[in-house]
Order: structure tokens, then sequence, then C-alpha cells
């Protein structure tokens, strides 16, 4: 699904989206509350959904997602829409939320992702795999961690990644390759083994 | 791994990921390069494994609790500009805002949303602005 469009029905041409979202930040700006709330409603949980694979705790990636809003809020008055999608415009609100967090918390994610999630029975492996998978995340550079989020966890195109990066649509694959042999050197770390090894032992 | 190896090995996954998309077989790609056997495998593999992943979704009651936020500095926020446009500056205003804004932390904090401290101090700093 194009997310840049989930704003307008179906089969709309791209000039007539780009007209709509035009639309929608004028009436943003004239600070009109259906027009926050849906795009509250329409962009908030893929917004959690990066937060939560950037920075691992779900609280806060719930306090982040609602943060961007508010951010947006402050912002709207100097944001000069040129057909950029609205969505991009917030997800480089997130982008830099992420980034002062990382700053402000040098400890941020250097404990497992998620470890207070217990497994249930018949999702056992795939909680430890997204665990394994969520750590050796943590290693990457911040690009690779996006364009794996954006493309994978968020199943974006690689024109909306691209565009949502800043980067030409020729960069994103080769971004994307270079990230996916960076994270399985990760998950190929002893720790990871090792962790395979105990939960494959475990469920002997 | 050297770099002339890694960028080798770069080129062959951008590659096969182009051979795949477009419909060929993973065997098209491990016969064209088959030094990098291992790694074109790993690397399909990891593919689908991050394919098959899903993340958690958000709280219901916490996104609940952010809109709620989020609307009520939307409303503050229009009232500010009124406020500007017109010159007056009723104290009145601000203080319905806060007002609202405390029934709404009220209400995030009765469905258990303690998380919503921060969105609730922007919109005090917007209000207070």
């Amino acid at each position: 699904m194009d997310m840049f469009a989930s704003l307008d029905a179906a089969g709309r041409s791209k000039n007539k989206a780009m007209t709509d979202e035009r639309e929608q930040v004028k009436r943003a700006k004239q600070r009109d509350a259906a027009i926050w709330g849906a795009w509250y409603d329409t962009y908030y949980a893929n917004l959690f959904r990066y937060a939560y694979a950037r920075i691992g705790s779900r609280e806060d990636a719930e306090d982040l997602a609602s943060q961007v809003f508010v951010e947006a809020l402050k912002g709207i008055d100097g944001f000069n829409y040129k057909g950029r999608p609205v969505l991009a415009w917030l997800y480089g609100i997130a982008l830099n939320l992420v980034a002062q967090r990382y700053r402000a918390d040098s400890r941020t994610r250097t404990a497992p992702l998620a470890p207070t999630e217990e497994p249930n029975a018949s999702g056992a492996d795939a909680v430890i795999d997204r665990v394994d998978i969520e750590k050796a995340l943590v290693a990457l550079t911040p690009d690779q961690q996006d364009v794996i989020i954006l493309r994978f966890f968020l199943s974006m195109s690689v024109r909306e990644t691209a565009t949502i990066l800043g980067k030409t649509e020729n960069a994103v694959p080769v971004l994307q390759v270079r990230a996916l042999a960076a994270l399985r050197r990760q998950l190929a770390e002893p720790e990871s083994a090792l962790r395979e090894l105990k939960r494959r032992g475990g469920n002997d | 791994m050297t770099n002339r190896r890694d960028d080798e090995m770069i080129r062959a996954l951008l590659e096969c990921e182009r051979i795949v998309a477009g419909g060929g077989g993973l065997d098209d790609c491990l016969s064209r390069y088959p030094s990098f056997a291992v790694d074109i495998r790993e690397h399909f593999s990891l593919v689908s494994e991050l394919q098959a992943l899903e993340l958690p979704g958000p709280a219901p009651e916490r996104e609940s609790a952010g809109r709620s936020a989020l609307l009520t500095a939307v409303a503050a926020s229009a009232q500010r500009r009124s406020r500007g446009a017109s010159g007056l500056k009723p104290a009145a205003v601000v203080a319905g805002a806060l007002v609202a804004l405390t029934l709404a932390f009220g209400a995030a904090a009765a469905a258990g949303v303690p998380g919503i401290q921060s969105a609730v101090e922007s919109v005090l700093d917007e209000l207070l602005a």
C-alpha cells in the first residue's frame, strides 16, 4: 500500500493527491482539528512502529509518536509544502526526535529490546528471533537502521523510503543491501550464536 | 572480508535482488555468482525473516490519550492565534485551555497512561509561550 496516499481515495492521480495534501496543510495551519485528528489516526501507528524499532521501548515509542504531532503543530506555520508528502515530513520529525534521544541518553538500547515481553508458547521462536534482530540492529548506522525499518518493518517502497531518508531511489537498494550485510555480520556474532544454541537446546 | 570482496558481494547481491524482483529464481543468481553462494543464501534468508517479523502495535488507550492531548494543543494553539489576531490576551483563554488540558491529562491518568507526560508538557509549553 502507498501510505503517502492513505488520506486520499484510491485511484486518485498523484497531482490530485498533492493538491489534497496542499489543502490539508493549509487547513492544518488554520488549526483545523479534523485534519490533525485525521493525520494522527492515519500515521500514528506507523510512527509508533518506527520509534519502537529504533528505541526498543513500547511506552517510550508511544510517547515519541505522540510527540511527533505536537512538534508538527509547533512547526506547521513554517512548513512550506512543495509536494513532499506530509508523512515524510512527520517521519523527518520522528528521525530528529530519535536522534535527540540518542544524544540525550547514550545508554539508549544497550539493554535487550522488549525484554519484558514474555513469548507465548506458540510464538516463542518468533519473539526470540525478533529480539535478536532488533539487538543486532542497534550496531548498524542510523541510515542502515532506518532503511531496514522502513523497507521491512513498515513495508515501504523504495520510492517512499528514498523520500523519507532524503536519498535517491538508486541509493536506497545499495544502502539496503549494505545494511542487510551488516545485519548478517551482527547476527553472526558469538553472542547471537550462543543465544541461538540456548534457544534450540531449550526447545529440544 | 576485504573491501574488494565486500564490494563485489554487494554488487552480486544487488544484481540478485534485481533478478528475483524481475521474477527470476534464486538458482539463476547462484549459478551466476557461485563464489558468493553462502552470502546470497543468507541474504535472502534474512530478507524472508525480516518480512515475516511483526512489531507490536501501540496500546489503544495510550494512542487515544495522545490524540486527546494533540487536539487540546490544536485548540489552544487556535485560541492563541485568534487572540494574537485580535490583539487581546485574555487570561481566561489560557485558563480555559489549562482546565481542558488538566481534564485530558486526568482522563489519561485514569486510563493508566502515565507516559503521556511529555506530550502534556509540550502542550503546556505551547499554552504558556
